[in-house]
């Protein structure tokens, strides 16, 4: 057995390695060691309080559990019979910012997560850290902008959003676009509109930028068919790029959130582990960019799919190519957004007028689908239940592997193993919040 | 010699470390101080390393509220690794609210977990012995220039003037009401009358806390160009020890009077002042900004 701490996930993960007679990997326990009890939490708070308090669940995407909770509140008014009204301003502007926070997550999870990993001596240290900043901060103003700052902005709520942009801020935010657009450009050596249209994966190789590096050198480690696992996609929102949807294999089909179940956190002998496996119908999915590419049947990474399947090349180009569609997105969302629309319409009722409520809201974060389960009392908080995309990827059950650990199984040593667990994104504090 | 710097982490949403990684000028970062171990930036050691070593920082700087077991970092407890680090540093930063008073972590076991110096608003952290070293940066997340700042000034060998609660005066002398935008509604009593709107004080109906919150949010701006009270969004108090209060997005109010008023400002002046300003209709202060026209 090999313990083998990882960190710069976002707090940090153990992986314990079995391996068979060969030295190849047999068996990988995946565990995290910490909880902090959000949805224990949540109990008994005035339900628009949660608007202030998930997004704690996570520094790097606590956007996207904003948005959660605002789609779950929304849907206990809808569940009361309470019909509400949101601009379409209000909605591109949610769904603007929440596109922001996924690509400054996928820009500084490609610099500073994966090249170190993958480059080994190669890599170098300033650059990589200045070209994640530079995209990060640029995404980071566009959310303040926007909503006030980044990290951790509470500025959407059910009824619409609170803030009143004009032509100032509709510029500032897109010259922050534009500024991570020309980085993308700069180091990955492709536009953002020639990324997000690129349909031949060959293109990609002959590139000369950061992403073509990475691939040269997977090719050269001979990972790029690494990371294999059960070819199973969910996405359980619609989102910017595409449908909501699952795709087994390249077989697309509907979803219902209704399926969607939690089970106990694996047992591992002498260690902590608080990651809750959960199930689509009894089975496993893989959610993030590359589900959404599949169901969205991105002709890119469906070609790549064809070549690879489920494996971390096809895993990590669907993840940065996600990065420039919503770069492109964002800009033409900015664009469209009518500022004459009302920013928020105030709902008839409040929450605490009706009695006991029961909602749902999923939404795209950045590593995948985010679920948010909400009972109310009163307009109290009597359940809270969030279901993470990392907990979705990562979590195994006692009685079976999970995505990630079945990727793991069969790589040849654990540096292999590493490349394919940080090539899912991990996010250690999301994954058992 | 660049200040080495070690950051270290307790029970944590890593939101810090996300805030700290938005400063304005990263290049100067790398170039004056070395980073022992930082959760997002590629450093000199791993946490497992750190963990099992000694490397002597200038400043330790804690992220995350702190419980004496359970929180396991590399092969130890977060609390005794941290509390290791501290004995070597010269200065012991807390960035951010969990660090300084326990923060939203804390209400999952009010008993047991606390921050560097504060359990909430009661004196009784977990790194009392180490009190004079100890400065404090609350806020949720910390500002990353606040942090800055900070550590620039340790750099230059000063340490900034700290309150009673050894918090930088020059960066909490400041209440985040100070250099909000909406400013003058404040003042002629003019409320905001829903969300979503530029004009209109949020501080009478929408729960905005800006008025006896410390922070220097609106001298200081967020990612270089807002706040949330500029945006629209009701400062939240994160950075006061009693974070979070009940009932965040609106106002509670004793007889139509709002319960908490500005800080140090006395009701019968509140009351008195109110009232003379609402005796008084200014025009301008009840259109739109930019006229009743779509922008």
């Amino acid at each position: 057995m090999i313990q083998r701490l990882i960190e710069h996930v976002e707090g940090e993960a153990l992986l314990r390695l079995e391996k068979d007679a060969d030295g190849r990997i047999k068996r990988a326990d995946i565990l995290f060691p910490h909880i902090r009890g959000m949805e224990k939490i949540l109990q008994r708070r005035d339900a628009l309080d949660a608007l202030a308090f998930t997004p704690r669940v996570c520094g790097i995407c606590g956007h996207a559990h904003l948005m959660a909770t605002v789609a779950a509140l929304e849907s206990c008014y809808a569940q009361a019979g309470v019909s509400l009204e949101i601009s379409a301003k209000a909605r591109t502007l949610r769904r603007f910012t929440l596109a922001m926070e996924m690509v400054q997550n996928h820009l500084k999870w490609f610099y500073l997560t994966l090249l170190p990993v993958v480059m080994g001596p190669a890599y170098n240290r300033d650059v990589s850290v200045l070209s994640a900043h530079t995209a990060a901060s640029a995404c980071g103003r566009a959310v303040a902008v926007m909503g006030g700052q980044w990290p951790h902005t509470s500025y959407a709520l059910p009824g619409g959003v609170m803030c009143d942009p004009s032509h100032v801020e509709r510029l500032q935010a897109l010259a922050a676009v534009e500024e991570a657009g020309a980085l993308f450009q700069k180091r990955m050596g492709l536009s953002v509109d020639a990324m997000a249209e690129l349909e031949d994966p060959a293109l990609l190789w002959r590139t000369e930028g950061d992403l073509a590096l990475l691939l040269r050198r997977l090719e050269a480690l001979e990972l790029l068919e690494a990371g294999q696992s059960f070819d199973r996609f969910l996405v359980l929102a619609d989102h910017t790029a595409g449908p909501a949807g699952k795709s087994l294999k390249t077989r697309l089909a509907a979803v219902e959130t209704a399926y969607v179940e939690e089970d106990e956190p694996l047992q591992s002998a002498g260690y902590a582990n608080f990651a809750k496996p959960v199930r689509y119908r009894g089975r496993f999915y893989e959610v993030g960019p590359l589900a959404r590419a599949m169901v969205a049947k991105d002709p890119l990474v469906r070609r790549l799919h064809r070549r690879y399947r489920d494996a971390v090349s096809t895993r990590i180009i669907a993840r940065v190519k996600e990065a420039a569609v919503l770069l492109c997105r964002s800009a033409q969302m900015l664009r469209q957004i009518d500022l004459g629309d009302p920013s928020y319409i105030k709902p008839r009722y409040a929450l605490r007028e009706l009695g006991s409520l029961k909602g749902e809201g999923a939404v795209e974060a950045a590593r995948g689908s985010l679920l948010h389960r909400v009972h109310l009392r009163n307009g109290r908080i009597a359940r809270y239940c969030i279901i993470t995309p990392t907990q979705w990827n990562l979590a195994s059950a006692t009685d079976e592997p999970g995505v990630a650990a079945t990727a793991m199984v069969g790589l040849k040593d654990e540096k292999a193993a590493e490349v394919v667990f940080k090539a899912f994104d991990v996010c250690s504090v999301c994954t058992t919040q | 010699m660049a200040l080495k710097l070690l950051w270290l982490q307790g029970l944590s949403c890593n939101g810090n470390a996300h805030s700290f990684f938005n400063v304005p000028d990263m290049a100067g970062v790398l170039r004056e101080f070395a980073f022992i171990y930082h959760p997002l930036l590629p450093c000199e050691a791993t946490l497992e390393e750190v963990s099992g070593g000694d490397f002597s920082p200038d400043v330790l700087i804690v992220e995350g509220a702190l419980r004496r077991d359970g929180v396991p970092r590399g092969d130890e407890e977060a609390l005794t690794l941290i509390t290791r680090y501290a004995k070597q540093a010269k200065w012991v930063v807390c960035a951010g609210q969990c660090a300084v008073f326990g923060g939203i972590f804390r209400l999952n076991e009010p008993d047991k977990i606390a921050g560097a110096l504060y359990a909430g608003q009661e004196r009784g952290g977990f790194l009392d012995a180490f009190e004079k070293k100890i400065i404090n940066l609350p806020g949720c997340p910390v500002h990353p220039e606040w942090l800055l700042f900070t550590l620039r000034m340790l750099a230059l060998g000063t340490v900034p003037r700290l309150d009673d609660l050894r918090r930088p005066v020059e960066l909490y002398g400041y209440t985040v009401h100070e250099g909000c935008l909406r400013n003058e509604y404040f003042e002629w009593k003019v409320d905001a009358k829903d969300f979503g709107a530029k004009e209109g004080c949020l501080f009478y109906e929408q729960g905005c806390r800006g008025p006896y919150t410390r922070g220097s949010c609106n001298k200081i701006l967020w990612n270089g160009v807002n706040s949330k009270t500029r945006a629209g969004m009701p400062c939240i108090g994160c950075t006061e020890p009693d974070f979070p209060a009940e009932r965040l997005f609106e106002t509670e109010t004793l007889m139509s009077i709002p319960a908490r008023l500005p800080l140090e400002v006395p009701k019968r002046a509140y009351l008195t002042l109110t009232g003379m300003a609402k005796a008084f209709r200014i025009p301008r202060l009840t259109r739109r900004k930019f006229g009743e026209e779509e922008p």
